[in-house]
């Protein structure tokens, strides 16, 4: 594994990967900003083989992978010359050509850890009522993301760092309601151009059924209608039909798109 | 064979792409498209984007998507 620095050496990377035939495949779908700020926090590392090229991107005691391959044989033997460790790989698509995909990282010892779906509402928002969720300060993104380590499977839905999050407080896109002085829940979104990602949304256990996730949720509907969002977007655990229900009565639908988290652990293989 | 616009229209059939001159700064494709779009448009002119060739600037619109079609051969 080679420590990866710039973004000038992951294009060396991928341009020497044949790209000749409709085999290709890639679940890298992170645009150059996002790489850049990951080699600049040293957090990516990248495995190269002949013809295909893992982007191995550190997280709390693991790696997330990103691959880019000629086909699926080549991606195969990449991910068997992977050294020990735990890995997850985040599989995005739709019927068949996804399933080839995920036989690939099968037959490298990995399993499914969880199905995500997405969830998208199109069109126009009327006007409504703010739910007068409060903008979180930079200085509450601790105590935000303390609430997230123990809501969120770590694996599933990355925790977000400290840092990254004051960031998003002081831009305003993150919100939250607390109750008796402790944060109940919180909301996370990106709103750009006309397209919203409703990134986290989380309500405490014990404050769940008290309008708490109602009022973040009108929060940032709100929002996205005062810059007339057309498009908003989010991710979903596929199973949790709780979870799903409430996403429909707020006019969300799957679009079909899934996410199959693989994982493999420390261990697990050879 | 269908345009640049009408293969853009079915995947984002919501938004107007001929009005947009940076796709991705308006909100109107998200980096899960691009893969769909590079997708699409491989099946409809008959070639394969090279990798290198998949960033945001080659697809942020429209007349940046038919110059990187006429550099892989195609006439759009």
């Amino acid at each position: 594994m080679e420590l990866l620095r710039d973004w000038d050496a992951w294009q060396r990377r991928i341009g020497a990967v044949p790209r000749a035939t409709a085999t290709y495949t890639t679940n890298l779908y992170a645009l150059r900003d996002q790489i850049e700020d990951w080699c600049a926090a040293g957090r990516l590392h990248t495995l190269s083989t002949e013809r295909a090229v893992l982007l191995l991107r550190a997280d709390r005691g693991f790696h997330r992978i990103h691959h880019v391959a000629r086909d699926l044989p080549a991606l195969a033997d990449a991910l068997g010359a992977l050294p020990a460790g735990t890995y997850t790989s985040d599989l995005v698509g739709q019927g068949g050509q996804l399933e080839d995909v995920c036989a690939a990282y099968s037959a490298n010892g990995f399993a499914v850890h969880t199905v995500l779906q997405r969830m998208t509402r199109v069109g126009g928002l009327g006007a409504d009522h703010d739910g007068e969720a409060t903008v979180a300060a930079p200085g509450e993104a601790a105590e935000v993301v303390v609430l997230l380590e123990r809501l969120l499977d770590r694996f599933a839905e990355p925790v977000p760092e400290v840092a990254a999050l004051q960031r998003e407080a002081h831009d305003g896109r993150l919100l939250i309601v607390r109750r008796d002085g402790v944060i109940a829940g919180m909301l996370l979104y990106e709103i750009k151009g006309r397209m919203a990602h409703l990134r986290l949304w989380h309500v405490d256990d014990n404050a769940r059924g008290l309008g708490v996730g109602r009022r973040l949720m009108r929060s940032f509907l709100a929002r996205c209608a005062q810059v007339q969002v057309q498009r908003l977007v989010l991710w979903v655990i596929g199973d949790n039909a709780r979870s799903v229900a409430i996403y429909r009565h707020y006019g969300f639908v799957p679009d079909g798109l899934l996410d199959r988290i693989m994982i493999r652990h420390e261990g697990a293989h050879r | 064979m269908s345009t640049v616009v009408e293969i853009l229209t079915q995947i984002r059939p919501e938004f107007d792409f001929s009005q947009s001159s940076d796709f991705f700064e308006d909100g109107m494709l998200d980096s899960f498209d691009l893969v769909t779009l590079v997708s699409e448009l491989d099946k409809a002119y008959g070639i394969s984007i090279d990798g290198l060739q998949i960033v945001p600037e080659n697809f942020q619109n429209v007349a940046a998507i038919e110059a990187l079609l006429s550099r892989n051969g195609v006439v759009p």
